[in-house]
């Protein structure tokens, strides 16, 4: 036994470093072969296995959706832009609050153009594959607007705990 | 001398012996619980002696050369494949965020 159990456990750790270096070199193995030159549609051909004209009709709906996502993006950034003079300007509280609703509303239609954005290229995949799209999509911009609603009301508890 | 006469003698001369060899000893006070501690301490030993048979038994069968190599193929093709698998969930990860990154916009996030 005295000698047995040493030899048992080298047997263990050297087990374990073949197991972790053979997860470790396969995983970067993995990552370094599927790595694909910079594509924004990458995701569509790994995760919904699209075929060329498929993908080429996601791809039409892309590049026509970037104009009008770009487009309000500088909207609302133009809109922000002005609340921020407004309120360092000691601007009339009427005047700021009809620029935080402007704000409020140019992103409102920036996210509608997105939602029918997406619902318009899950149309244009098989049926399975829109609806998994679209799923995954609304879950991921839901989540999102939580994330940012959960850290705005939690600012907002705390500021107003230390008045 | 009678046959049955010389018996009665050899009888007597053996229970002398017997007497003489198997002497009154006293007991120490704390023997029954001396005796107790060495069964205790027999049995323990024993435990442990088991463990080491049942030790060798398994560095034996394990050491084997042929099923320490199968053992160690079977090793790396689950780790390979649990490597390969968390690498494509990693590349996937990146391609969403990359596509989320261009079609939802920084404001909304």
């Amino acid at each position: 036994m005295r000698k047995t159990l040493p030899i048992l456990i080298v047997a263990a750790l050297v087990a374990t470093g073949v197991a972790v270096a053979t997860y470790r070199i396969s995983c970067r193995v993995a990552v370094s072969t599927r790595e694909q030159p910079a594509d924004d549609l990458e995701w569509f051909r790994l995760e919904f296995h699209l075929s060329d004209a498929e993908l080429a009709r996601v791809r039409a709906l892309h590049d026509g959706y970037r104009p009008q996502c770009e487009f309000h993006c500088v909207r609302i950034a133009d809109a922000k832009e002005r609340l921020q003079q407004l309120q360092n300007g000691k601007a009339a509280p009427d005047q700021i609050d009809a620029q935080q609703r402007l704000v409020a509303s140019v992103r409102a239609e920036c996210q509608a153009a997105m939602l029918v954005h997406f619902e318009t290229v899950s149309q244009a995949m098989p049926a399975d594959q829109g609806r998994r799209y679209l799923a995954e999509m609304r879950r991921i911009t839901l989540a999102r607007h939580e994330e940012v609603e959960t850290s705005m009301a939690d600012a907002h508890r705390t500021t107003h705990g230390h008045h | 001398m009678s046959h049955t006469q010389q018996h009665d003698i050899d009888d007597r001369t053996l229970d002398a012996l017997l007497r003489r060899s198997r002497p009154a000893a006293t007991v120490p006070p704390d023997f029954h619980q001396r005796a107790w501690q060495r069964i205790e301490r027999n049995n323990a030993h024993a435990g442990a002696l088991a463990f080491g048979v049942w030790l060798d038994q398994l560095a034996e069968v394990l050491l084997r050369p042929r099923i320490a190599l199968a053992a160690l193929a079977t090793l790396m093709v689950l780790s390979g494949t649990a490597g390969t698998l968390s690498g494509n969930v990693t590349v996937r990860q990146a391609a969403l965020e990359r596509y989320v990154a261009a079609v939802v916009p920084p404001h909304d996030a």
